[in-house]
C-alpha cells in the first residue's frame, strides 16, 4: 500500500503512468490512431506521387518545346521553363504549399538575375496557367500589385492564356491539370494532418505537467495527514 | 441528473507503487467524506460533497481494472498548473451504476471513437 509520509517526490522520466480521461481525451486518442493509419496511407501516396512526378518532367518538357514550335514568344516560353523548374523543385509528395514557396523562389532568382522581375511574374502566371493552379496566379498577381506590375501581369497573363487556349484540351494540358488536382488534395491533407500533431502536441503538454505536478502531491498529502492528525 | 456535473478532461496517474491518482480542476466549497462511485465501466461519479456530485466520464480504458481494484485513490484539485488540495477519496465498488448514461449524452468510448 502507498505510504502518504513517504518523502520520495516523483520526477520526470518516474514510471509514473498517465491515462488522459474525459470527452476531450477519447477525441485526442482516437486522432493518435488514425495519425498512424494515414501515415502508412501518406507513405504509399508519396510512392505514387514520385512516379507521377518523373512523369510530369516530361510532360513539362514536352509542353516548353510544343510551345516553342507554337511559334510562342520569348515570355511563353519562359513560362513554360518556370512550370517545369517548379515541378522539378517541389516534389508532389511535399504538396502544393512547397509548390507555392518554389514558385516564389523561382520568382525571386529570376527577377533578380536573369530575366527581371516583369518576366518572373509573367512566369508565375505561366505556372497557373499550365497547371490550373488558381492560388499561384493569385499569389502571382498579388506580388505583381504589390511591385506595381499589376497592368503588365494581366497583359502577360492574358496574352498567355489566349495563346495557351488552343492547348486547353490537349493531352498535356490535361495531365497538367490533373496533377494540380492531386497537388490540392496533397495539400488538404497536409494541412489535416498538421493540425492533428498540432493537437497531440497538446496532449503531450498536458503529460508533461501532469508529471511535474505528482512531484508535489505528495508534499500535499503529508500536509493533509498533518491536517488531520492535528 | 440536473445537479450533476461532468469532468470533460481530466488526468489519472499511477504511480510506482500502484496508487492512483486523480487530476481534475480544483472545485468550490470543500469536500466532505468524498468518494466515488464506479462499477468498472466508462463512467464513475464522484461524490465530493451532500451538494456537489461530479462525472468523471469517460474513463481511459487502459486504467479501468487497476481503478476497480483500488479501495482508495487520491484526488488533486488544480488551477492550471498548481495544486489547490489532495485528500485521499475512498472507491465504492459497484456492480452497475444505475443511471441511463445516454440521457445526459454521454456514450461509450467506443462510440465516441467511432463518431469521431
Amino acid at each position: 500500500m502507498y505510504d502518504i509520509n513517504d518523502k520520495k517526490a516523483y520526477e520526470v522520466g518516474d514510471e509514473v503512468k498517465l491515462y488522459e480521461c474525459g470527452k476531450n481525451a477519447v477525441k485526442t486518442q482516437t486522432n493518435l490512431k488514425s495519425q498512424q493509419k494515414k501515415d502508412a496511407y501518406e507513405e504509399r501516396i508519396s510512392q505514387e506521387a514520385e512516379l507521377q512526378m518523373r512523369q510530369m518532367k516530361v510532360v513539362a518538357k514536352n509542353f516548353v518545346k510544343k510551345s516553342k514550335e507554337m511559334g510562342a514568344t520569348k515570355a511563353i516560353a519562359s513560362m513554360m521553363v518556370g512550370g517545369a523548374a517548379v515541378r522539378h523543385a517541389a516534389p508532389l509528395a511535399e504538396g502544393l504549399t512547397n509548390a507555392i514557396n518554389a514558385s516564389d523562389g523561382f520568382m525571386e532568382v529570376m527577377g533578380t538575375v536573369a530575366l527581371g522581375y516583369e518576366t518572373a511574374v509573367v512566369v508565375a502566371g505561366g505556372i497557373a496557367v499550365a497547371a490550373g493552379a488558381t492560388y499561384i496566379a493569385c499569389k502571382a498577381k498579388e506580388l505583381a500589385h504589390d511591385n506595381d506590375l499589376s497592368g503588365k501581369f494581366n497583359h502577360a497573363y492574358n496574352n498567355a492564356k489566349e495563346r495557351l487556349e488552343p492547348l486547353k484540351d490537349s493531352p498535356i494540358v490535361q495531365k497538367m491539370k490533373k496533377f494540380a488536382t492531386v497537388a490540392k488534395g496533397k495539400m488538404k491533407t497536409l494541412n489535416a494532418r498538421s493540425k492533428m500533431k498540432s493537437d497531440n502536441q497538446k496532449s503531450e503538454g498536458t503529460k508533461a505537467s501532469g508529471i511535474q505536478m505528482m512531484s508535489q502531491t505528495q508534499h500535499k498529502l503529508a500536509q493533509y495527514k498533518g491536517r488531520q492528525k492535528a | 441528473m440536473s445537479e450533476y456535473q461532468t469532468e470533460n478532461n481530466f488526468l489519472i496517474a499511477e504511480g510506482t507503487k500502484g496508487e492512483i491518482y486523480f487530476f481534475v480542476t480544483s472545485k468550490k466549497s470543500n469536500p466532505q467524506k468524498p468518494y466515488i462511485v464506479y462499477d468498472g465501466f466508462d463512467h464513475a461519479i464522484f461524490i465530493r460533497n451532500d451538494e456537489q456530485k461530479i462525472i468523471l466520464d469517460y474513463i481511459n480504458p487502459e486504467v479501468r481494472d487497476k481503478l476497480r481494484k483500488s479501495k482508495e485513490v487520491f484526488m488533486i484539485e488544480t488551477i492550471h498548473e498548481n495544486i489547490k488540495d489532495t485528500y485521499p477519496v475512498m472507491m465504492r465498488i459497484v456492480d452497475k451504476i444505475p443511471v441511463d448514461w445516454g440521457q445526459i449524452g454521454l456514450k461509450n468510448w467506443e462510440e465516441l471513437a467511432l463518431q469521431l
